[in-house]
This record gives structure tokens, C-alpha cells and sequence, in this order.
């Protein structure tokens, strides 16, 4: 309907999301227009969804028209309800822990006061999300898929679900019903190829150094460089360094491969708990609980080997080490005539055990005696003991038992020692090359001094009479030790550690 | 096992550690007379009491009287240096359990203890 060229016809305008609907009434509309029945045919016609609310309003906006004389307006009548679209899933980590960090946050992070000051020891520091089983590795918050809204016309307007992650969490880790991921194992946090894990094996591709920290690690440890001095590896699996390990510490639970040599400059210092293989070692003290092997050469260096030494091309030059087992070695010291020793056939870690044995039984002996003669004296008067004489006697059967105690735990270990260090002990040195001047030999009842070079293939042992011999592992020729070298010989073994007089 | 020692003696307390921790492993608490005993009880609610004779403030045997007007199911051995028959029916009368006369092993208590704790857990 139009008057004098004027739209008098009331229009309804949908917005092109569909979530407002206006109502375009123009100036002067009778009041049939106005009517439900006559807007609701022009709703009808847009499909909007005629709904209580929708009549509500209508009627206010019909009588708002009227009583402001009936002017042209637009006015909102209807709306859509918005989707709420869904929650991206997430990922919070403790501090410190976010394997997605960089290895400077890290050590940032790891920060911790030196002793007795305010300043921070670098060394400390570590670069590494390294956590320990049941500890709170961070929360997990899932996507949700959020809720459809409706447009004006009644229509579904679908929510946006919200993103996943694509996390997966391995076993290493727990994820319990909060949410909460917690460490099942101990070891490195580690987020690859979509997968968050607590893994037992750690990688460092740099040297350890001030990048890193110290490495003090519940499980097998690779460094593909070096470690640096000053700087501590510490592991309780196994231990691969490709590069070189200068004066640092050494501390592996398991076996050690140290391939690009131990440079230790009198203060590196390891300890391997199984195997260690070694391109070479210089400056070294530590000990090895089973086998060392050697490619190069030991020098000067203070080692003590649980079971076999073997550096069948290399040489031992200078030092102090010990040997339970054998000991293979193609040069033994070096020209320059300097001093090296090698002490075998006994287990020093042992032998000091058995040492302290030896020096604790005279003490429990003594008390035993004492308390003894104590109590002896009161038991002639048992029957007339004042209560103080009573707990006196108490105490003293007390005592006497404990050190009876004591003095069969005593036995029982230095018997126990004995069957240890004899099973696990041989005498038993093989020089495939030269035994220089300069060199002692360290043998349970004797001490070997070589004053001139010896040549080999040759092995020495303990003969027949317990007198060591040298066999000519080229001709099988056997000679006793003392044709070729200085030999003293003890009546009984003596101390570790203790030099011939 | 919760067991409460009263002793006034350090080490007559040490000797009975020594000689509980052989036989398993138990929770210990110890008083020095029968007072502090008396104030402990209640807390700790013992399964076996040991308690000497002859302490200050509060002797054994009293500590005895006063425990069994609570308590009349927690065995109580005596461990004391007073030998006498009738000082032994005395502490039996007053609801102790059994007696160990000082001096003693470590193996005659440990052997005490024993006895009565198989004696006690019995059914009726």
C-alpha cells in the first residue's frame, strides 16, 4: 500500500546471521495493520517463529507506535539465542615442567640459592623437566562441544566444538578423573610426536655445561658432546658420553662408555657401579665395580676395578690401580722409567671391611671381659642384690648378650668377606708388550719391583708354593718371578694400601 | 602392637626397646612413673603395658590400681627388682598379668611377654 508516493506498509527485515528480526513501520498505519492477525501473516511470510514472546512484543510495539502519534520507526522484535561454542582442550604445566620449553626457562626456573649466600650456583641449575614418580606433572583440561543457539526463523544454529589437543598420554603418566596428569615413573617430561610421556632415558645434545646444569638423572643418560669440568653426571642407568669428559664427576648405577675419553686432569672422579669402557683416562680417580675396559691408555690415575682390567693395545703408565680380577695390558709403564702400581688379587673395598672387622673385635672382646667380670662379681651375691645391684645385672646380661651378638655377626662377616674376595679375586696379569722400569707389583703376599724392562707376551700368576711365576707366552716357558724382578714376600697378608717396608 | 614402657630408668626402657624390637615391630611409648604414665593412657591406649615396681611420684603397683579402674582387658606384666612371694601376689591381686624379677635376660622377657600376650589374645 503506498499513499502520495509514501510507503505506508509495515515491513519485517531479517538479518543475514538470522539472530535479529526489526519491524520497519512506516508513518501513519491504521490500526488494522497494526493487528496480530495482519503481522502475523507478514511473520509468517519471513518463517519467523511466532513464539509468546515474539506476540509480547509485538503488542507493546503496536501501542509504543500509537502513542507516539504513529511515527515511522524500526524496532527489533525478535532474537536469535547465539551458540556457545565449545572450550579448546588444554594444557597446564607446573612450573618448570613444560616439556615445550626452552632449556634457558628451565634452568631459569631450577634456580636455587648456593650454600650460605644469596647467589645462585649455575651448576645446580638444570636444563632438563625432570620429575620424580607421583609427582604433579600439570592438568588436562578436555575440549567441550558447547551449545547450539536458534535463529529468529526457529533454525538450530550449530556451536563451534571446541579443539582438541591430539595429546596422547602414555603410561608413564596418570591422568586421573580431575584431570590431573602425575607421574607414574621417574625421569624426563617429554612431549613428542603428540605424545606426552615421562621417559627414563635422557638425551643431551650439547656439552654439559652452564647450558645444562649438572645431569642428576633417574635413568639412562646420552650426552652427544662432552661434559665440561667442573660439571657432575649422575645416573642410575646407563651412561653414554660421545665426546670428552674433562675434570668432571662421573657417578653411573649402571655401565658407563666414555667414548671420547676422560681427560680428568687430577680432579675428575667416577664411579661406575657395572662396566666402564673408556677410549682413555688421565687424571682419573674413582672405581669401577666390574670390569674396566680401556682402548688407549690409563695415566696416572688412581682406579680400583671390581673385577677384570683390559687394555689389550693400550697401556697403563703411571698411577695407582687395583685389580680383583685380571688385568690385561700391552704396556706396562712407560720408558721414562716413572712409578705406576698395580695392585691385584684383593678387593679394597672388601679388605677395608675386613679391616674394620678385624679392628671392632678386639673392642667387643674387651667389654665383653669388662662386663663380664662385672657381672661375675654380683652373681656371687645374687641371692642379697639391692634393687640398684638388680638393674645393675640387668644391664650387664643385657650388654653380654648384645656383644654376643655382636662378636657372631662379627664372625659371620669376615667369613662372609673371605668367601666374597676369594671367589671373586685372581692374580692373573698378562702384558702383551713391554713391562717398563718403574713398575710395581702388588700381589696379596708379595710386592714385585721391576727395575729393568721386561718384554713380553708374557703372564704372571701365583705357581705352585704360592710363589708368583712368569710364563713366556711365546715359548710356554715358565720362570719364577724373582729372575726377572725384585720380589719380596710377606708372611701374612698385609693391610690395603699398605707399601712393602 | 602398641606397647607403653614405665620405667624410671633410661636404660631399663632401652633394654625393653631392644628386647620388643626382636620380637616385631611395635609402637612405644614411655613414661617415667606412674603419673606420667597415667596421663599418657588415654592418648595411646596400649595393647601391653610394662611397668616397674619401685619409681617416684607414682609407683608401679598404685599406677596398676589406678589403670585397671579404666581398663581391666590391657595386659601388665610388672618388671620389677621386688622378689618377695608376698609382694608378687600383691601386684597379681592389684590386676597385674605376670612378673619378671630383676635381674632378668633379654631372653626371660622376651619370653614373658610372649607368654602373655598368648595368654591374653586366648579366647575366654
Amino acid at each position: 500500500m503506498s499513499s502520495g508516493g509514501r510507503e505506508v506498509e509495515m515491513r519485517i527485515v531479517v538479518a543475514e546471521d538470522g539472530m535479529t528480526a526489526t519491524l520497519r513501520l512506516p508513518a501513519g498505519l491504521e490500526d488494522a495493520a497494526l493487528e496480530l492477525g495482519a503481522l502475523g501473516e507478514a511473520l509468517r511470510s519471513e518463517s519467523i517463529h511466532i513464539s509468546a514472546e515474539v506476540k509480547r512484543v509485538l503488542t507493546e510495539i503496536g501501542e509504543a507506535y500509537r502513542a507516539a502519534g504513529r511515527e515511522a520507526r524500526d524496532v527489533v522484535f525478535a532474537r536469535g539465542r547465539a551458540p556457545e561454542h565449545g572450550r579448546d582442550e588444554a594444557i597446564a604445566f607446573e612450573p618448570g615442567l613444560d616439556p615445550r620449553a626452552s632449556a634457558a626457562d628451565h634452568l631459569a626456573h631450577s634456580e636455587r640459592p648456593a650454600e650460605g649466600g644469596q647467589s645462585h650456583s649455575h651448576y645446580e641449575r638444570s636444563a632438563f623437566a625432570l620429575v620424580n614418580r607421583g609427582q604433579a606433572i600439570g592438568r588436562l583440561t578436555l575440549a567441550t562441544l558447547g551449545e547450539d543457539g536458534q535463529d529468529v526463523r526457529g533454525r538450530s544454529v550449530a556451536a563451534r566444538p571446541g579443539r582438541t589437543l591430539g595429546l596422547r598420554v602414555d603410561a608413564s603418566i596418570e591422568q586421573r578423573a580431575d584431570g590431573a596428569l602425575v607421574a607414574a615413573a621417574d625421569g624426563a617430561v617429554r612431549l613428542a610426536s603428540g605424545t606426552l610421556s615421562v621417559v627414563s632415558a635422557l638425551e643431551v645434545r650439547s656439552f654439559v655445561d652452564f647450558s645444562t646444569g649438572n645431569i642428576v638423572f633417574p635413568g639412562d643418560v646420552t650426552v652427544h658432546k662432552g661434559v665440561r669440568d667442573c660439571f657432575r653426571v649422575r645416573c642410575s642407568g646407563t651412561l653414554t658420553v660421545f665426546g670428552l669428559v674433562e675434570a668432571a664427576g662421573i657417578d653411573c648405577g649402571s655401565d658407563a662408555w666414555l667414548r671420547g675419553g676422560f681427560a680428568g686432569r687430577e680432579k675428575g672422579t667416577v664411579v661406575v657401579e657395572r662396566d666402564l669402557t673408556v677410549k682413555y683416562a688421565d687424571g682419573v680417580t674413582g672405581v669401577v665395580g666390574r670390569d674396566l675396559t680401556v682402548e688407549k691408555e690409563i695415566v696416572n690415575s688412581q682406579l680400583t676395578v671390581g673385577r677384570r682390567l683390559v687394555a689389550q693395545r693400550g697401556a697403563v703408565i703411571g698411577g695407582r690401580i687395583h685389580a680383583a680380577g685380571s688385568v690385561e695390558v700391552d704396556q706396562l709403564g712407560s720408558e721414562s722409567g716413572g712409578e705406576t702400581s698395580l695392585t691385584l688379587g684383593t678387593m679394597p673395598l672388601v679388605g677395608a671391611l675386613r679391616s674394620r672387622l678385624r679392628h671392632v673385635r678386639p673392642a667387643i672382646d674387651g667389654r665383653r671381659t669388662k662386663a663380664s667380670a662385672e657381672h661375675d662379681s654380683l652373681r656371687k651375691n645374687a641371692s642379697k642384690l639391692t634393687p640398684s645391684q638388680a638393674e645393675r645385672m640387668t644391664e650387664l646380661q643385657y650388654e653380654l648378650s648384645q656383644m654376643a651378638a655382636l662378636a657372631g655377626k662379627c664372625e659371620r662377616g669376615m667369613e662372609r668377606l673371605a668367601a666374597v674376595e676369594s671367589a671373586h679375586t685372581r692374580v692373573e696379569l698378562t702384558v702383551w708388550g713391554r713391562i717398563h722400569a718403574g713398575v710395581t707389583l702388588r700381589l696379596p703376599r708379595h710386592e714385585v719391583a721391576f727395575g729393568e724392562e721386561v718384554r713380553g707376551p708374557i703372564r704372571i700368576t701365583i705357581g705352585e708354593g704360592g710363589r708368583p711365576v712368569a710364563t713366556h707366552l711365546s715359548s710356554g716357558s715358565v720362570t719364577d718371578l724373582r729372575e726377572i724382578a725384585k720380589v719380596v714376600r710377606f708372611e701374612a697378608e698385609r693391610p690395603q694400601g699398605e707399601a712393602a717396608a | 602392637m602398641k606397647i607403653m614402657l614405665i620405667d624410671d630408668s633410661k636404660t631399663m626402657r632401652n633394654i625393653q626397646k631392644s628386647v620388643l624390637a626382636q620380637l616385631g615391630s611395635h609402637v612405644v611409648e614411655e613414661a617415667c612413673d606412674g603419673q606420667d604414665a597415667l596421663s599418657k593412657v588415654g592418648a595411646f591406649q596400649p595393647d601391653l603395658v610394662l611397668v616397674d615396681w619401685n619409681m617416684p611420684n607414682m609407683d608401679g603397683l598404685s599406677f596398676v590400681k589406678a589403670f585397671r579402674q579404666q581398663n581391666r582387658a590391657t595386659p601388665i606384666i610388672m618388671v620389677t627388682t621386688e622378689s618377695e612371694r608376698s609382694r608378687v601376689v600383691e601386684a597379681i591381686v592389684a590386676g597385674v598379668n605376670n612378673y619378671v624379677v630383676k635381674p632378668f635376660t633379654p631372653d626371660v622377657l622376651a619370653q614373658r611377654i610372649k607368654e602373655t600376650l598368648l595368654k591374653t589374645s586366648a579366647p575366654a
